[in-house]
């Protein structure tokens, strides 16, 4: 039996039936130093089901797409199981699914490139690394295409084709280590473009790092740079945004809620072109919109997969359930974090601050939803004195409470970082792609250490 | 696949896992759920140049061979190009939780209930079975096949500030729910009042997983492909007292809750001592980078997703002190029992300024609350020259069998 004809078979038993499938092939090369160290090709292909019975969900998937009736099996009885000993029941909500057939949008296909080519531009880009001090330079470039299709029992029959393409450079020198990351919802046409400028970049950060000190721990009124805003709004803001901590209960905001200065508008939004975190069609079939989740400082909606939308009053729906894989069940998550542009230059956050910090690159970071304290790392930061910007020290690391620092939002400029940007974000053991589009915000009074 | 026999040098790795989970939060039971997944791994030579292929199509075995030959043809010569060289025949089955039906998962949740009972509301709770098969074969004839299965449970539970987390994966032990919520439960409990000391240098002991994080730039460093890329602080470190005469450390095949038998290159587990008090002894390595450095393979190959790299099998570290005086020692000072994964350290500095939602202050011997807002920082290499306690009670997860480490370190509050 196909999907159709199991969609059709289960339908009469359950409030809904879901199909997920997915076929996706990626290449990914490494070069060290002078040599290849790795070409590695994958293909995966997988499957699953999710069925909603007496007001319980079931899942299942496989790898095997021999199984597909085995699998619907599984998810029946599961959901039927669990209906019997779940007393809050999900009661399912109308709303209209679509059908729709998207293509991958990119210019080169990565596939189509003969492997010595790619080995070439590989090699001839680490070659491009050329500091005297340099103990080591690794270049992974990778691409991916997947062809996803979602369909349900409510006339849903999403195909969906996606690309991904990124370069990430990763040098040492000293006891230093910069990386530095280009990648894309497209194809091999993001490898075209002036690289010795991105070289030029990790070395002259690497070099100021190597003759750094470390930052004084301590209170400051800082400025920071996208990719660290970026991270701010989506690690301490965003998490705390998304619906299923609101039926778990594990957030410290609510709906309504006046956290921040009327000057900040945030929004999820899928929709951005070529952003890493954009997508057409979210995992469950709900077509990719802007979703304004602040508004003026004041919460007024949070990111909800179906199931969380079903359990969650007064939720608008967004297009934001999201999985790492066939095998994963979709949940709320972010794509790409976009703050509303401000009214001030990026100089003019650096002239208002007395004796502050500018700090710039994200190297990791975390929130705790339920009690908004958060903690991230910055690659560096620059002395702001009387408004200009000093020596540089290396490495700075932000903390605080949530809440706080909304409220010390000082400044949002209009410059926004690079749409090449973005990471892999992990959740309940799911890990997805997601990016930002978010300018310099000045903030007064955090917590810096080294 | 033994009739697979071609002139070809190739080795696979193919990988089986069946899980079932199911998970319960404030409002009662989530979803259920079943996976199935299989995938292949083959790595093929062909003169002094290698190709991998991964696959979720287990028949496509010979497909995959003849692939990452091609694949092989076309790359690049490798200088220290790692071997295929293994011949064992060995086959391992181990079923532990064959009582532990889909029922029994469920029962768990209720159970947690009952524990928690008044107690504490469950953020999440989620009760994991997984049985997995791993298969290694090589062109050589070298056949292993090793069967297991294992539990995994995650209980969060708190409200406001107040937070209890606790994770535990078995594959031999018996489940005790009642002690993995004791966990929880005490930190919760000891979350009850708000502590603020001042910001400065205290003693702060490190539990568990936060010793794990905070101690990640010494495992970066003793890893074969970190001195390969120029990254490991003890890359001239051999034989030499670069940390405290109270570390040893031990990458230990042997611990109860380890399941490490062979590589991925087929290579037979070992036992490997990495740090004796203090003194660098060894690196983990696999076939590439003992080849590449010269020294003795220590059989630690683990993936092939990215690039072939090794990673530890059960890291051992324990001491003589009890953790109950190492508490009441302190005039001053903190305990951490979980930290954000690494983060925010910065392995090659050895650099960390990291929070939690777990961090309390300790004064004249005990706890007196949480500290919220407060941020610890340091560097791991420097403080893990000086003089140190370590606990002896350890607890054995898969992965890493340890306990609790103190260190002197800046306490910042916001």
């Amino acid at each position: 039996m196909n999907y159709e004809q199991l969609l059709k078979k289960y339908e009469p038993m359950c409030e809904l039936v879901e199909y997920w499938e997915s076929k996706s092939n990626k290449e990914i090369i490494v070069q060290q130093n002078k040599e290849l160290k790795s070409y590695i090709k994958a293909d995966s292909s997988g499957f699953s089901a999710r069925m909603l019975v007496n007001g319980c969900f079931g899942f299942a998937s496989s790898s095997n797409l021999a199984k597909k009736e085995e699998v619907f099996k599984t998810a029946f009885k599961l959901a039927k199981n669990a209906s019997l000993i779940k007393k809050n029941k999900t009661i399912i909500k109308d709303f209209e699914f679509h059908k729709a057939k998207i293509k991958s949008e990119i210019k080169i296909d990565p596939f189509n490139i003969d492997e010595s080519e790619k080995i070439n531009f590989l090699k001839d880009f680490n070659n491009s690394f050329s500091l005297k001090e340099l103990k080591n330079s690794e270049t992974t470039i990778s691409f991916s295409k997947n062809n996803q299709i979602y369909a349900n029992s409510k006339f849903a029959e999403i195909l969906q084709g996606s690309n991904y393409s990124q370069i990430f450079s990763d040098i040492t020198a000293g006891n230093e280590n910069v990386h530095n990351i280009r990648r894309a919802k497209k194809g091999y046409e993001l490898f075209n473009f002036n690289y010795n400028e991105f070289v030029k970049e990790s070395e002259d950060k690497i070099k100021r790092l190597m003759n750094s000190r470390l930052a004084n721990p301590g209170r400051y009124n800082i400025v920071i740079d996208p990719e660290i805003s970026g991270t701010f709004f989506h690690e301490a803001v965003g998490h705390a945004l998304e619906a299923d901590c609101v039926r778990e209960k594990s957030t410290c905001i609510g709906l309504g809620e006046q956290v921040s200065t009327e000057e900040l508008t945030l929004y999820d939004n899928p929709t951005l072109k070529d952003y890493w975190g954009s997508y057409s069609y979210d995992a469950e079939g709900i077509k990719s919109k802007q979703n304004m989740l602040i508004n003026k400082g004041k919460i007024v909606n949070f990111m909800n997969d179906l199931s969380s939308y079903f359990d969650v009053n007064g939720l608008k729906k967004t297009s934001n359930a999201r999985m790492q894989s066939v095998h994963n069940m979709p949940i709320p998550r972010m794509s790409n974090t976009e703050v509303k542009s401000g009214k001030y230059s990026k100089q003019e956050l650096i002239e208002q601050i007395k004796n502050g910090l500018l700090v710039k690159g994200f190297s990791g970071g975390a929130v705790e939803p339920i009690t908004g304290v958060f903690s991230f790392k910055a690659d560096e930061a620059f002395l702001i004195k009387n408004g200009k910007i000093a020596n540089s020290f290396k490495g700075a690391s932000l903390s605080g409470d949530l809440k706080q620092v909304l409220k010390n939002i000082t400044g949002i400029s209009n410059e926004f970082g690079s749409p090449y940007s973005g990471g892999m974000c992990g959740k309940k053991g799911q890990s997805v792609p997601v990016s930002e589009k978010v300018p310099y915000i000045a903030v007064r009074d955090i917590n810096v250490g080294n | 696949m033994s009739e697979i026999k071609s002139k070809i040098e190739w080795e696979a790795i193919i990988q089986t896992a069946r899980s079932h989970s199911i998970s319960m939060d404030i409002k009662g039971i989530d979803t259920p759920v079943s996976n199935n997944i299989t995938s292949i791994t083959v790595r093929a030579l062909a003169d002094n140049r290698q190709g991998i292929i991964t696959s979720n199509n287990i028949n496509s075995l010979k497909t995959s061979i003849m692939q990452a030959h091609k694949l092989a043809k076309l790359s690049p010569k490798i200088s220290n190009i790692p071997s295929i060289s293994s011949i064992a025949k060995f086959s391992k089955k181990e079923f532990n939780y064959n009582y532990f039906n889909e029922k029994k998962l469920v029962e768990s949740t209720e159970e947690i209930k009952s524990i928690l009972d008044t107690k504490a509301p469950i953020i999440e709770f989620l009760a994991k079975k997984v049985k997995s098969k791993v298969i290694y074969v090589n062109y050589l004839g070298a056949k292993i096949e090793l069967e297991n299965d294992a539990l995994g449970f995650e209980l969060a539970i708190g409200k406001e500030h107040r937070l209890g987390t606790n994770s535990s994966m078995l594959i031999k032990k018996k489940p005790n729910l009642k002690e993995f919520a004791k966990t929880a439960l005490f930190q919760y409990d000891c979350s009850k009042n708000l502590s603020k000391p001042k910001s400065g240098n205290y003693p702060v002991i490190f539990c568990h997983d936060a010793m794990l994080n905070i101690m990640s730039p010494i495992f970066f460093s003793l890893k074969g492909d970190s001195v390969c890329e120029n990254k490991s602080r003890f890359i001239n470190s051999i034989n030499k007292q670069d940390l405290s005469k109270d570390l040893t450390i031990i990458d230990d095949c042997f611990e109860k809750n380890n399941k490490s038998f062979f590589d991925f290159e087929g290579n037979k587990s070992k036992k490997t001592v990495l740090v004796k008090n203090g003194i660098v002894k060894s690196f983990i390595h696999d076939n590439y980078t003992s080849e590449k450095l010269k020294m003795n393979n220590t059989n630690n190959s683990a993936s092939m997703v990215i690039k072939p790299s090794t990673s530890f099998n059960c890291i051992s570290i324990k001491g003589n002190d009890k953790l109950s005086q190492m508490i009441k020692s302190v005039k001053e000072g903190f305990i951490i029992y979980g930290t954000y994964p690494d983060h925010t350290i910065n392995s090659t500095t050895g650099a960390f300024g990291q929070n939690s939602s777990t961090f309390y202050h300790i004064k004249n011997g005990e706890i007196q609350g949480l500290c919220k807002g407060y941020v610890v920082m340091g560097n791991s290499y420097e403080s893990l020259k000086k003089p140190l306690e370590i606990s002896k009670e350890t607890r054995n997860d898969i992965g890493a069998n340890i306990g609790a480490i103190k260190i002197n370190a800046k306490i910042l509050k916001n």
